[in-house]
């Protein structure tokens, strides 16, 4: 993990190298006085343009991150001061320093001032890749000064070879290679990669009227619904700090991204989870972006159109007639984790052949041989899944062994399941008598394994009737506290009205029949749960039982990262120890998928601690 | 020529080069330090010509029923019920036996002439156990007496050289390794992929470079001159280190026809996506780059069907089918096919009734299938009967251990008896028999 | 190859002007009796006669008890995680770190002449109770390690022997542990491999614990290598391990692990060394304390004529360059080169020599080394490479060349491979990192560098 996020530090430093790159690689030129300035990007984009990304205000993003605690912390982290030792660092450095003394300025505020009109990204596909950035200033003498920062970097790095120059309708633009060109239109700077793209844009500024993207009927659809939503963050002014527009259609037709449009998928569980937002992305004609930063959380909207007709084969995610509704997230005290979704696993099932590839559907076909076996002749998607509502709740939970023995050297998290049954009366002696084969299956298989047996045992309390398999633990493990993993596991099934669970340990079936399940009656507090209206799909990650499950298990985290790494204890207590408090920082992660009014949208939030 | 454009030349030409005849060779005037890798990549073309045996194990025990079926009998249809194929259905082979008919692939072989099929193979007293049905197939020993090894293993044994060479017999997949080819001296390497069999990092050619010119000089000082050895003894030469730079060299040369097979490989043949299609394509891959392997083994599981049996095995035998002849038109197309030989095995068959539950339980007798150029194409042996049956499973009418007797005898060219553990009688699978072994 | 003189072989060797005691010798010995040793201890080394050093190496013949607890810990945290293919990590992460060397390569000793498979065991917590008893007498009290293996429960499931029924004696570990534990062929008649199994009988498996079962003891007279009594299992161990041949079966085990892989040694020039094992009660340090000094072990016939074991190979590169890895990178890697740790080929254990290479395993060793090599948490002295050799004042790709070769290699190079190498890498050494990794790495796929 540790590992990831230093890889991911350095992906940062060279995406802001390529950045830089960019900008370094294009010509200049200069426009006529007196022409308009007070025209958007999405005025001079010519319509081609398929997928655009307008920044504000990037200074105050700057300035956001720059600020935040966070960073503070993250600059005492002894990682991040060996990271400033590194060669990539110092050249980075050496590269803000130059910046600095050619804006004449420190680099935050040099920055603010140089787009404090926004930046736009736009990628045309027409003729090959075409990439337009569009800087905007109301101060033309810091574009000027910027100009000349590139123009003297590329004079360095081309080794005194001269930068070639072009007229186009009396302005200049530098070509600093073949492809890239720069160009001031007075508060813009253009920077392009392709020089009919480059052309296209001062067209559009010297001479208005022309179809632009701000004609583009696909632009104003999405403007249009980015307008009439405005996903707040929690509890926070959250500005939007970036929007983007996608041209799905054309992306579509050039061919971008081609995995994602693939009607048919090798991951069951991303199927699963995913199925529904992909079929409507290969559908819809365009999508809005929204990228929101506070310096609590950081959120993202994507909005698509959708349609009911484009539902098949997917219905299993949408539900019908009515478009399906999750269920509430379930509550209980330690919650790691919780996804509930409308989904008809049943109907899943059973048309894999339309949902996956060959190959996946091989598998799943012959797991489901093996499964029939293991079901004493009932077929898993018809009669199991089927016997199911399309509500599916899955929850996880950190263990409580603090007074209990045998207590597992390694702590799991407990997990379940919940569906509601459409004729509890008749499934529940089925589903009683799988879970018992199954159990008697584990056991005979384990036993060849070396594993101990479950206990089987059954209860009736709460108004719910519980099966539990305990492993029993022999004279030796009674007392030990540091068990084998097995013991993170007592596998029950519990029935309340029609309700089914299905957890992978007792205690928390217990806590599952016991706490309420009506969404009015979850704790009140300032941020219980994410979704404040019924959506298709909704899940969160808690950060603070993940601390604290990652404490649990900190001996082992070390021991783990000594044999991963190769490092000594105390390396390997640092990078942990680090590890655990990075996720200090972190608060709770939402994910919302809804479906309505036509309309797709997903969200995914992350919220820093205060 | 320099050692670096003499390595684009390897590398570019390995195909021509290894085709080359020696005098040809040296006629456009190799450098001088070439002959060790010369003479090796035309010892290969000697050896490659040697015969080759691949294995497909088809684990959970395969129902020979339904992939042979005698759709002619009555009883097949009476033990049948629901699971039985009707004439109409079958992939005809004979008047009486038709091929599951998810099989085209293995049909299509039988048609061309490339596959034997050897019906109602088994052994006495049969174990019905997965795990000792396989290992008395992987051993031909019984629990009581000891295994130490598999009957490729002690094939293996007869053939170890201690060369240093190309490895002897390889497992593809992430399996554990099969019993069969555990042997006493030559270890068998498991391989999941190709680039296992290259020479990685960034300064690939480089290292090529070095190593292939490492082999040929007298690179180690003290060793050789014995400048800092000077006690009363001093052996002058050191054979473990010219052993290591000729298996350099080999390892070498290896890893070259294993890249260029990786690069340039053709085929018109498109290898099914499963599993077992895309290991038999580097099966052929590696047979085609010249690699002096002389045993291929894979495992194709999932054939333990108690119930709702049709499709998986339909799945199942597809994949098998279709795999298995991808690979013998491949190597028909690159003239490999008259000395590769493909043996498909299961550790036992099903019983010959079906289950309550839309499947079969453990049995005994099965069919095997051998395919390849050099097979004696037809169906071998008789059909076994389906109503005089041992504790309600086939009784057997050929012992494994005569095929086995005969792969060993007539293609690989051993005494198949002290491998076996016994004598058995061969049986006529092959066109023209290799010469016996001594 | 001429004769060579028993009398000189086993002398003391003395540091001569001709062959003095140098980092070369010091190498030679920490690859052998160890795996390798890095620069700082070959020099402390020099600073001791070679007696001394081989005497504290047999000296340390326990772990530091802080060490130990931080390795059993690792070993602990795998098998709670009921990873048992990952134990094999747990004891590399040992044999790169442990302070005791020899102790080590000891262990890694039995393990191979013990050759127990995980693989049939299955209960990673047998393996590791058996690592652990190897540990325990690697430089220890051989008898006292035969007995312990004869009642150890990953041996006997290892080799069928969980029940030992009076009306049917298991021959299988009696056979085995007179032919490849003990006498070795030869030594022993099938009457003898009778007799013995009915002394075992009663010996059993229980619940992954031994025990004997009275009910099933064999309680009458039996004559094992002419021997005769109504002896039980114990007694039966006792008459195998009073044989002359265990220590000449030994003696010639330990030729071929410390001193050469071939040709095979004389009887005569064995029987010293057998008879000082048998001297000191089959007590295994006095008798590795015998070949380590000796003229033999310190003399051309021993130095390079070794081909490295996989473990050998890449312990030592690590050790020798005080360098860390990825344990688990390893222990994988160690599969495919042939000797994976808890996963012997088969009961008579690695074979060694030439049998470890081929075209696989010799591509496996380069293609291993260029993964660690680029792997990130591959590191030296807890440093770059680059700037490992840089704090050892090494400037430059011949003084790399030079360095490698004192320290990991048995011989030095040839002037023309090293130019070629310099030519090949010049940037080696001299703060950039990749052209460092690489010539390390060409260096070491060397053929010459498998020699240990």
């Amino acid at each position: 993990m540790l590992q990831q996020l230093s890889t991911e530090r350095m992906g940062l430093s060279t995406r802001i190298g390529l950045f830089c790159g960019l900008m370094l690689s294009c010509g200049l030129l200069r426009a006529d006085d007196g022409v308009q300035q007070d025209r958007s990007a999405p005025e001079l984009l010519p319509e081609s343009v398929v997928a655009v990304a307008e920044i504000p205000k990037l200074g105050a993003i700057a300035d956001t991150l720059w600020d935040h605690p966070l960073r503070q912390r993250l600059l005492e982290l002894p990682v991040y001061k060996a990271t400033l030792q590194s060669k990539d660092f110092k050249q980075f450095q050496q590269g803000v320093n130059a910046f600095e003394s050619a804006m004449g300025e420190p680099w935050l505020p040099a920055l603010t001032r140089l787009t404090d009109g926004g930046v736009t990204l736009a990628l045309s596909v027409s003729q090959g890749p075409g990439i337009t950035v569009l800087i905007r200033s109301s101060d033309q003498n810091a574009l000027e000064k910027f100009r000349d920062f590139i123009l003297a970097i590329r004079l360095l790095s081309g080794k005194g070879k001269l930068v070639q120059q072009a007229e186009y309708r009396g302005l200049t633009a530098h070509a600093l290679n073949d492809d890239a060109k720069m160009v001031l239109l007075d508060h813009y700077l253009l920077l392009t990669n392709q020089s009919e793209l480059g052309k296209a844009i001062v067209d559009r500024y010297l001479d208005p009227g022309q179809s632009t993207l701000q004609t583009n009927e696909r632009y104003q659809q999405t403007l249009a619904m980015r307008n009439s939503t405005h996903p707040a963050l929690a509890g926070e002014e959250s500005p939007r700090v970036a929007t983007a527009f996608l041209d799905l259609q054309s992306l579509r037709q050039a061919g971008v991204a081609k995995e994602v449009y693939h009607e048919r998928s090798g991951n069951y569980f991303g199927e699963l989870l995913l199925g529904g937002l992909l079929t409507t992305v290969r559908h819809a004609p365009c999508a809005d972006v929204q990228l929101q930063l506070s310096s609590s959380a950081v959120g993202l909207h994507l909005a698509t159109e959708h349609q009911r007709g484009w539902e098949p084969p997917r219905e299993y995610t949408f539900g019908a007639p009515e478009l399906g509704v999750a269920p509430p997230l379930l509550t209980i005290p330690n919650r790691l984790f919780a996804l509930s979704a409308h989904r008809d696993l049943s109907q899943m099932w059973l048309r894999a052949g339309e949902l996956l590839t060959e190959n996946a559907e091989e598998q799943l076909a012959q797991a489901d041989t093996q499964l029939v076996t293991l079901l004493s002749g009932h077929d898993f998607g018809e009669d199991i899944l089927g016997s199911f509502g399309s509500d599916v709740r899955i929850v996880a939970q950190v263990q409580d062994f603090a007074d209990r023995l045998p207590r597992p050297a390694i702590q799991l998290p407990s997990f379940a399941f919940e569906f509601q049954m459409k004729d509890a009366s008749e499934s529940q002696t089925e589903l009683r008598r799988i879970f018992q084969s199954f159990i008697g299956f584990i056991n005979v298989t384990g036993a060849t394994n070396g594993m101990p047996p479950f206990d089987l045992g059954m209860e009736a309390a709460d108004g719910a009737q519980y099966y539990t398999a305990t492993y029993v633990p022999n004279r030796d493990q009674q007392k030990n506290a540091a068990a084998p993993i097995n013991f993170n596991f007592s596998p029950t099934i519990a029935f309340v009205n029609d309700r089914f669970i299905v957890s992978s340990t007792t205690a928390l079936a217990r806590e599952l029949v016991q706490s309420p399940t009506k969404i009015e009656s979850q704790p009140a507090g300032e941020e219980t749960e994410p979704a404040t209206h019924p959506v298709n799909t909704s899940a969160v990650l808690d950060a603070e039982p993940l601390r604290s499950i990652l404490q649990l298990n900190k001996s082992h985290l070390i021991a783990n990262n000594m044999l991963e790494q190769g490092h000594t204890q105390e390396e390997a207590a640092a990078e942990i120890g680090l590890l655990l408090e990075l996720v200090e920082y972190l608060r709770q992660a939402d994910l919302r998928l809804d479906f309505n009014d036509g309309r797709m949208e997903f969200d995914f939030e992350l919220k820093l601690a205060k | 020529m320099t050692k670096g454009s003499l390595m684009v030349f390897i590398n570019t030409n390995r195909r021509q080069f290894l085709r080359s005849s020696i005098g040809g060779a040296t006629a456009i005037g190799i450098g001088s330090h070439i002959p060790a890798c010369f003479t090796h990549a035309a010892e290969n073309s000697k050896r490659a010509r040697e015969n080759i045996l691949v294995v497909v194990q088809m684990s959970g025990g395969n129902d020979g029923l339904n992939t042979l079926i005698p759709f002619a009998d009555p009883d097949y249809k009476a033990a049948r019920p629901k699971l039985g194929f009707s004439a109409a259905e079958v992939l005809k082979c004979t008047d009486s036996l038709g091929f599951h008919p998810s099989m085209s692939g293995l049909h299509g072989l039988l048609e061309a002439g490339d596959l034997a099929v050897v019906q109602g193979v088994g052994y006495d007293n049969p174990n019905r156990s997965h795990f000792e049905a396989m290992d008395i197939w992987h051993t031909c020993r019984r629990k009581q007496e000891p295994r130490p090894d598999g009957w490729l293993g002690r094939y293996l044994d007869t053939q170890a050289s201690g060369s240093g060479g190309d490895v002897l017999a390889l497992h593809l997949g992430q399996e554990q390794q099969p019993f069969a080819v555990n042997s006493q001296s030559v270890r068998v390497p498991t391989v999941r992929e190709l680039t296992e069999f290259q020479l990685r990092g960034q300064h690939r050619e480089q290292l090529c470079e070095l190593l292939s010119s490492s082999a040929d000089e007298k690179q180690a000082v003290a060793l050789r001159s014995s400048t800092s050895v000077s006690m009363k003894e001093s052996p002058s030469d050191n054979d473990l280190l010219a052993f290591l730079e000729s298996s350099t060299t080999a390892a070498l040369a290896a890893s070259e026809r294993v890249s260029e097979a990786v690069q340039g490989y053709k085929s018109d043949i498109t290898y099914p996506t499963s599993e077992l299609g895309q290991k038999l394509r580097i099966v052929a891959q590696l047979i085609d780059a010249g690699l002096t392997t002389k045993i291929y083994y894979v495992q194709l599981d999932g054939f333990d069907t108690h119930s709702q049996q049709a499709q998986t095995h339909s799945i199942l035998l597809k994949q098998w089918s279709e795999a298995v002849s991808a690979l013998i038109q491949d190597l028909k197309s690159h003239d490999h096919d008259q000395r590769v030989c493909v043996m498909s095995f299961s550790e036992f068959g099903r019983r010959v009734a079906e289950n309550a539950s839309e499947g079969t339980d453990h049995g005994a007798a099965g069919p095997m299938f051998v395919s390849g150029g050099k097979v004696a194409a037809g169906i071998v042996g008789e059909s076994p009967s389906l109503t005089d049956l041992q504790d309600g499973d086939l009784k057997h009418h050929t012992d494994f251990r005569q095929v086995y007797a005969t792969v060993l005898h007539d293609w690989l060219g051993v005494d198949p008896t002290p491998i076996l553990g016994g004598q058995y009688a061969t049986l006529p699978l092959f066109k023209n028999q290799v010469a016996s072994a001594s | 190859m001429h004769d060579i003189d028993p009398n000189w072989a086993w002398q003391v060797f003395e540091p001569t002007a001709e062959r003095p005691w140098d980092r070369a010798l010091a190498a030679h010995l920490f690859r052998r009796a160890g795996f390798a040793a890095d620069p700082t201890t070959l020099d402390a080394a020099l600073t001791q006669s070679p007696t001394t050093v081989i005497e504290e190496l047999l000296r340390a013949n326990v772990e530091p008890s802080q060490f130990r607890t931080t390795a059993d810990q690792l070993a602990e945290t795998v098998l709670a995680g009921g990873e048992a293919k990952r134990l094999s990590a747990a004891w590399v992460y040992r044999l790169v770190n442990a302070p005791s060397q020899l102790l080590e390569k000891m262990t890694l000793f039995w393990h191979g002449h013990f050759a127990t498979g995980a693989e049939k065991v299955t209960d990673a917590r047998l393996m590791w109770q058996q690592n652990q008893l190897l540990r325990q007498y690697a430089l220890g009290n051989f008898p006292a390690l035969v007995h312990g293996i004869s009642q150890d429960p990953a041996m006997l499931i290892y080799l069928d022997s969980v029940a030992n029924r009076k009306a049917h004696p298991n021959e299988n570990f009696a056979r085995e542990l007179m032919e490849l534990f003990c006498l070795g062929e030869g030594n022993y008649s099938e009457r003898d491999v009778q007799e013995l199994a009915r002394c075992f009988t009663g010996w059993e498996i229980k619940n992954k614990q031994f025990r004997k079962n009275k009910y099933q003891q064999d309680t009458g007279e039996k004559t094992v290598l002419g021997q005769s009594g109504a002896f039980d299992g114990e007694e039966g161990v006792r008459c195998v391990l009073e044989q002359p041949s265990v220590e000449r079966f030994l003696a010639s085990k330990w030729y071929r692990f410390f001193i050469a892989d071939e040709p095979a040694p004389s009887a005569e020039l064995l029987q010293p060394l057998a008879d000082e094992f048998r001297k000191h009660d089959l007590q295994v340090a006095p008798a590795l304390q015998f070949l380590l000094q000796s003229n033999l072990f310190f003399s051309s016939h021993a130095i390079g004529r070794h081909i490295k074991s996989p473990v050998e190979f890449i312990v030592g590169m690590l050790r020798g360059l005080q360098a860390t890895a990825s344990a688990d990178l390893i222990s994988k890697g160690l599969i495919r080169l042939g000797q994976g740790l808890f996963y012997p080929p088969n009961v008579k254990g690695w074979d060694g020599g030439r049998t470890w290479i081929n075209s696989s395993t010799l591509l496996g060793r380069s293609n291993l080394l260029a993964d660690l090599l680029a792997h990130e948490s591959t590191r030296f002295a807890g440093d770059s490479l680059s700037a490992y050799l840089k704090e050892l004042g090494i400037d430059g790709p011949q003084q790399a060349i030079e360095h490698y070769e004192s320290t990991l290699l048995a011989a030095r190079l040839s002037d023309e491979m090293r130019g070629e190498l310099c030519r090949a890498f010049p940037k080696a050494a001299g703060g950039d990192e990749p052209a460092a990794r690489e010539l390390l790495h060409a260096v070491l796929s060397l053929p010459l560098s498998q020699l240990g």
